[in-house]
Parts: structure tokens; C-alpha cells; sequence
């Protein structure tokens, strides 16, 4: 089967949250009828309204299991992981990096400096949404390529900063034990 | 003699393995759970759900308590707080004095914490990270912003690329 004619699959991590533009996902979705799109999370917190606009070609996961959680990513085409809250790293992007799946997520600028390769970034709009899937469907193996590049990179440098946080606790701890214990009234003062 | 003791008279970080707990007050973390692992740290996910908002209230009491044993069972030397809600770092602060532990307190403040609800304890925010030993946060933007807004010199720390084959294997 070729990758043309076989089913383009797009999970979308969602937490149900006031912070996601479920409504937009799913306006996407009803643009890209051949396109079939899994929504992972609990979906008792969602407006009910909103989930009464949803096509055939979208399927709400539910709650999963780590294993079937994971399995269902591995067999996806791409990853949406969206929030309109600024300054916010999403989990789910990490996971896509983590399995190297294309990721269409949000265009706030920590997630552009981190997420610089193999994504799609969007500004939360139906439209950019959908125009994310078609560019991903037309370039995945290239965006898979970038994914697994920006991994080890990202994986080194994390591995070198951890080390430095780690380092830098047992300082803390070995100046702190060298100090007397701190009484209640300098918690609340800061020592003053 | 106590752990504590037997640490000081080490000379170098290598042989400094003092006990650590990451303590969350919500019924799960995908963070705190990769960050833990990574750091060899116990973590505690702790939350109490009312099916009748009457009792919310009583939820903040029984989460102290709740710490309040963890800590004296467990005697961490290093205990990280994820903050939302303050009230964590808040509370292992003042159970740490009670116990007379002699630990640091390191706090994950998430995007959350500097956000509604949250954000009207701005006060509190301030005080309680000012005494951590250490405040983590997600990102340079967030960094930035603790930094304008708190006064609170933060370090960067992303979240670690999952690795799912250890996490499957870990969960059997």
C-alpha cells in the first residue's frame, strides 16, 4: 500500500483543558474528511456542545493506558498538541519528539525555540490547523528526519544541563547542612 | 550518627547521595514523573476528589497532613514541590521545621502556577520561593517573567524526552 492511499492517522493529545482549541481541532477535522483523527483524554471535561460538532472520521480515545496510550501514538501519522496559553511546554510534544512523529502544535515562542525542527507551528485557527496536517501528509519522512536530529540534540543537551541541576542540588544541600537548622521565624522572614 | 552527619564529612559530590522525594499535590505528572525517575527520586502523587463541593475546603488540611507523614516516614534531604499550588512548598516548609528536618526545598513552578487561580497568591508565590533552596521552571519566557515579575533568580529545566520502552518496562 503506498503512503498515498493508505489512511492518514493524526492523534491529538488533549486534556480537555480551557486551554485548548478543541472547537478549531475539530472544525479541522470536518475540512479533512479522509484524514482520521484520534483525541486521547477524558472527554467528561469537554463542552458537550462542542463535542456534538464532531464527523465520523474523529474518534475520542478516552482515558488510556500507558501501553495502549503509547501504541496508539506509535501508529499515528502526526501529533497536534495545541494550547492558547503562552509560555507553556507541552508534554505531549515531547512525547512526539520522543517517538519521532511530525508535530503540528501552538506558535508561542518557547515552543518554537524548543520544537525548531520537524513542526508545524500554528496559531490555533482551524484553518492553520488543516493547512499543518496537508503540509505534514506531504512531507513526513522529510519532518521525520528533522525529529530524529532535533532528539539527540535536545537529549545531549538536556543530559548535560541535568547533570549541571543535579551538581548544583548537592551544593545546596552541603551549604544548607552546613548551616544551623532554619526556625519558623526566619522561614517566614528570610532570615532577616 | 545521622545521615546528614555522615554526608558533611564527604569531600566530593560523587559520594553525596542524599534522600529525595519530588512530592505533587494532583492526581498525576508527566513532568514530575520523568524528572523523578531521572533523579532516582520518590515521588508522591497526592490528591483528594470530593464528589460534593462542600467538602473542598477540607481538602488543603488532609493534603498537609498527608505530607506531614510522608515527610516523617521518609526523612528527605532534598524535597521538590511542584508548584501549583504553593501551598506544597508552602506546607513541606513548615512540616520540615516541625520535624526538625534539616532538607532544601526545590520548586517546579509550571506555567499554572503564574496563572488564574494561582496567580492571586502572588504574595505568598514570592515569599515561599524566595526561601526555596532552588525554583525550576519550564522555559526561558517563564524564566524571564519569575524573574520580572517575583524577583526570583529560576533555572531552566525542560522536560526529558520520554524514553516508553523503560516506562512500559517499568510498569510491567
Amino acid at each position: 500500500m503506498t503512503q498515498e492511499n493508505k489512511e492518514f492517522k493524526v492523534a491529538v493529545i488533549c486534556s480537555f483543558s480551557d486551554d485548548e482549541p478543541l472547537k478549531e481541532i475539530l472544525d479541522a477535522a470536518t475540512a479533512l474528511p479522509n484524514v482520521l483523527f484520534y483525541i486521547t483524554g477524558d472527554k467528561s471535561r469537554a463542552d458537550k456542545r462542542i463535542l456534538s460538532t464532531k464527523q465520523k472520521n474523529v474518534r475520542f480515545t478516552g482515558f488510556l493506558d500507558q501501553g495502549k496510550y503509547v501504541s496508539t501514538l506509535k501508529d499515528v501519522d502526526a501529533i497536534v498538541v495545541l494550547t492558547k496559553r503562552d509560555r507553556t511546554m507541552l508534554a505531549g510534544a515531547y512525547e512526539a519528539l520522543a517517538l519521532q512523529k511530525p508535530l503540528i502544535t501552538s506558535n508561542w515562542g518557547a515552543l518554537k525555540r524548543y520544537f525548531c525542527r520537524g513542526t508545524i507551528h500554528v496559531d490555533n485557527s482551524a484553518r492553520q490547523i488543516e493547512a499543518a496536517v496537508r503540509i505534514v501528509q506531504k512531507k513526513k519522512d522529510h519532518l521525520e528526519k528533522e525529529l530524529y536530529q532535533l532528539k539527540l540534540e535536545k537529549t545531549e543537551k538536556w543530559e548535560k544541563k541535568f547533570g549541571a541541576f543535579k551538581k548544583l542540588l548537592i551544593q545546596d544541600y552541603i551549604k544548607h547542612s552546613n548551616q544551623n537548622t532554619t526556625g519558623i521565624v526566619d522561614i517566614i522572614t528570610g532570615g532577616q | 550518627m545521622s545521615s546528614v552527619t555522615k554526608q558533611k564529612k564527604s569531600s566530593t559530590y560523587k559520594e553525596y547521595h542524599p534522600k529525595k522525594i519530588f512530592l505533587v499535590w494532583a492526581p498525576a505528572s508527566i513532568r514530575a514523573e520523568n524528572i523523578s525517575r531521572r533523579l532516582e527520586a520518590h515521588l508522591y502523587l497526592i490528591s483528594y476528589k470530593f464528589k460534593n463541593k462542600i467538602y473542598f475546603p477540607i481538602k488543603y488540611p488532609l493534603l498537609f497532613a498527608k505530607t506531614f507523614i510522608i515527610l516523617k516516614r521518609e526523612k528527605p534531604e532534598i524535597i521538590i514541590c511542584q508548584n501549583p499550588p504553593i501551598l506544597t512548598a508552602l506546607s513541606v516548609m513548615i512540616c520540615s521545621y516541625l520535624l526538625g528536618m534539616n532538607s532544601i526545598v526545590v520548586i517546579d513552578s509550571h506555567t499554572g502556577a503564574f496563572c488564574r487561580p494561582w496567580s492571586y497568591l502572588k504574595t505568598l508565590n514570592k515569599i515561599v520561593m524566595k526561601r526555596a533552596a532552588e525554583t525550576i521552571v519550564t522555559n526561558v519566557e517563564l524564566q524571564d517573567d519569575v524573574l520580572h515579575n517575583y524577583g526570583i533568580r529560576s533555572i531552566v529545566l525542560e522536560d526529558p524526552i520520554p524514553d516508553f520502552e523503560l516506562i512500559i518496562n517499568e510498569e510491567g
